[in-house]
């Protein structure tokens, strides 16, 4: 990890450059990325509504993104927190694409959606009621084990919002559930 | 249970379920690209567009120059004695020129 730490400090996005690189860094960004698959596959789903395909799309893009270096880790939270807030905001800008996807590339068929048996149907039901950031909180805190803290990092809000969106989330999926 | 450990063996289950499920990491990376870059969709129609346009507005070879041009109504600007106060009056010479009637 000190070897992705010691990449530079430029701002994540499109614009953003990489000043130095050492021969290592592809591949420990790539083991790096390799150890938390599993995690950002379970998060990408959320930010997918649950659609597999669009989460793996999106997986994707945010691999060739970090690995093409036009992602840049800068050390400055957990690579994992970084990983997320990446897949959260290319999940957002698909979102965004795909309505002019679809008026422009109309004859593409939609990719075919795989039949999969969701394991507590319920629970993605009344999340899926909840506002998005509601659905994010709660979604890093009790699915990722992240702290309001880190989860507020991932979502690029204050402490203070992630915790009232963490409690006003919680007491409504709790109502809901009953 | 609680509500907070009933949430938590749900999400559990959900998590279970997605680590059971998940694709590997390189065939995520190595996954075929779901459809053509938008780019494309954006600039191909927005070319074809500009073309449309350029060969539009591009005036015909035979076209007279701008500065050519007068107005079809030009000739009611031309009122009766306009010429005395175009031309300065020349001794000997009537400054006005008055048809003669061919009788």
């Amino acid at each position: 990890m000190m070897d992705l730490i010691a990449m530079h400090d430029a701002p994540v996005g499109p614009f953003a450059v990489r000043v130095t690189e050492t021969p290592l860094v592809d591949a420990t960004l790539r083991a790096a990325l390799e150890a938390h698959h599993i995690e950002s596959f379970g998060w990408a789903m959320s930010c997918c509504r649950r659609r597999r395909d669009e989460a793996e799309n999106v997986l994707q893009i945010v691999y060739l993104k970090v690995l093409s270096g036009k992602a840049v880790f800068d050390g400055r939270s957990e690579f994992r927190t970084w990983l997320f807030s990446v897949i959260r905001r290319t999940a957002a800008n698909e979102r965004r694409l795909a309505f002019l996807r679809r008026l422009y590339l109309s004859r593409i068929p939609p990719p075919q959606r795989r039949e999969e048996v969701e394991v507590e149907p319920r629970l993605q039901q009344e999340l899926a009621a909840l506002s998005a950031r509601q659905r994010e909180v709660l979604q890093l805190v009790f699915y990722h084990g992240l702290s309001i803290a880190e989860s507020a990092r991932v979502m690029g809000v204050s402490i203070g919002s992630a915790r009232t969106h963490y409690e006003r989330g919680k007491q409504q999926l709790r109502r809901r559930l009953q | 249970m609680n509500s907070q450990d009933d949430l938590k063996t749900r999400f559990s289950k959900v998590r279970n379920q997605d680590q059971a499920t998940a694709p590997l990491f390189g065939q995520v990376l190595g996954r075929r690209r779901r459809a053509a870059p938008l780019w494309i969709a954006v600039t191909v129609p927005t070319l074809l567009v500009a073309l449309a346009f350029s060969l539009h507005l591009k005036p015909p070879a035979d076209t007279p120059p701008l500065l050519d041009w007068s107005s079809p109504t030009a000739f009611l600007l031309e009122t009766p004695g306009g010429q005395l106060l175009r031309e300065l009056p020349k001794v000997g010479n009537p400054n006005l020129e008055i048809p003669r009637s061919s009788k």
